[in-house]
């Protein structure tokens, strides 16, 4: 065990599943119903979407509009890692993932997109920590 | 004689973390001298700055930046020194410390775990430190 790590579990190993390390997206769990964006404290979430039309499946139905997510950016460099948006989301899209959001050499780079919430691996149950290969946004879902 | 020389500038809560991994950081050969003390800069190889810089702490934080050695090495620790954080509305404090000298590095989190600093500072310094 390096001295890092031993200073990170002296007084022994967190449970995975109690780490709040960072923050991770499913996007195809998100609505982009923006309320984790007015909840966040710190205001460092940052949503884009689009409405689309789905026509209606029957010639009585009627044609539905359902917004679609484009870009979701949560702000690392302000998050406070309170966990108000992984509360509040109904829909479950956000998470904690046992590792932290690593230092960055700009403030840019600590902004993370949709792209790099996503690829963060949900947590693993208690013991397989590390295990994580494999696991997909598809397994998540399960 | 330490690998590494740090300036440790605690402004905020943030500094109770990162001292928090200074005994981590002495098994690297890192030490912590306190920068808002009777260390003297000029012997650092890297400023850690640690928590909220207000605009009243920024002449002082300038100061200390000035006395550094050329080639010394800038660490904002916390979501404060990084981009005000949580005061991101507030006019008294410094929207990241960018804004008065550059920063080689930047460790999100509020406060960001004590072992954040040993992972930056092993990143930035993966010559020496980063090595064992």
């Amino acid at each position: 065990m390096s001295p890092a790590e031993a200073a990170e579990t002296s007084a022994g190993p967190l449970p995975a599943a109690r780490r709040r390390g960072t923050l991770a997206l499913i996007p195809d769990k998100c609505t982009s119903c923006m309320i984790c964006v007015r909840e966040c404290p710190d205001w460092c979430i940052h949503i884009e979407s689009h409405t689309e039309t789905i026509p209606a499946p029957t010639p009585r139905g009627r044609a539905r509009t359902v917004a679609v997510l484009d870009e979701f950016v949560i702000d690392m460099g302000h998050c406070q890692h309170c966990g108000i948006c992984v509360e509040v989301c109904p829909f479950d899209a956000l998470a904690w993932v046992a590792q932290a959001a690593p230092a960055e050499a700009s403030t840019a780079a600590l902004r993370h997109d949709r792209e790099r919430l996503a690829g963060l691996l949900p947590q693993p149950p208690r013991g397989t920590e590390g295990a994580t290969a494999g696991n997909t946004a598809e397994e998540a879902r399960r | 004689m330490p690998l590494l020389r740090v300036l440790h500038v605690p402004v905020a809560c943030c500094a109770l973390e990162s001292l928090a991994a200074a005994s981590a950081l002495a098994e690297l050969g890192v030490e912590l001298a306190d920068g808002l003390g009777e260390s003297d800069p000029a012997s650092a190889d890297v400023m850690v700055v640690s928590g909220t810089v207000t605009h009243a702490m920024a002449a002082t934080l300038r100061e200390v930046h000035a006395r550094l050695p050329d080639g010394a090495r800038v660490v904002a620790f916390g979501a404060c020194a990084s981009t005000g954080g949580p005061y991101w509305d507030s006019p008294t404090v410094v929207q990241g410390i960018q804004s008065l000298f550059p920063v080689d590095r930047f460790v999100p989190g509020c406060p960001p775990r004590p072992h954040a600093l040993v992972e930056a500072l092993t990143d930035l310094f993966d010559d020496t430190v980063g090595r064992r």
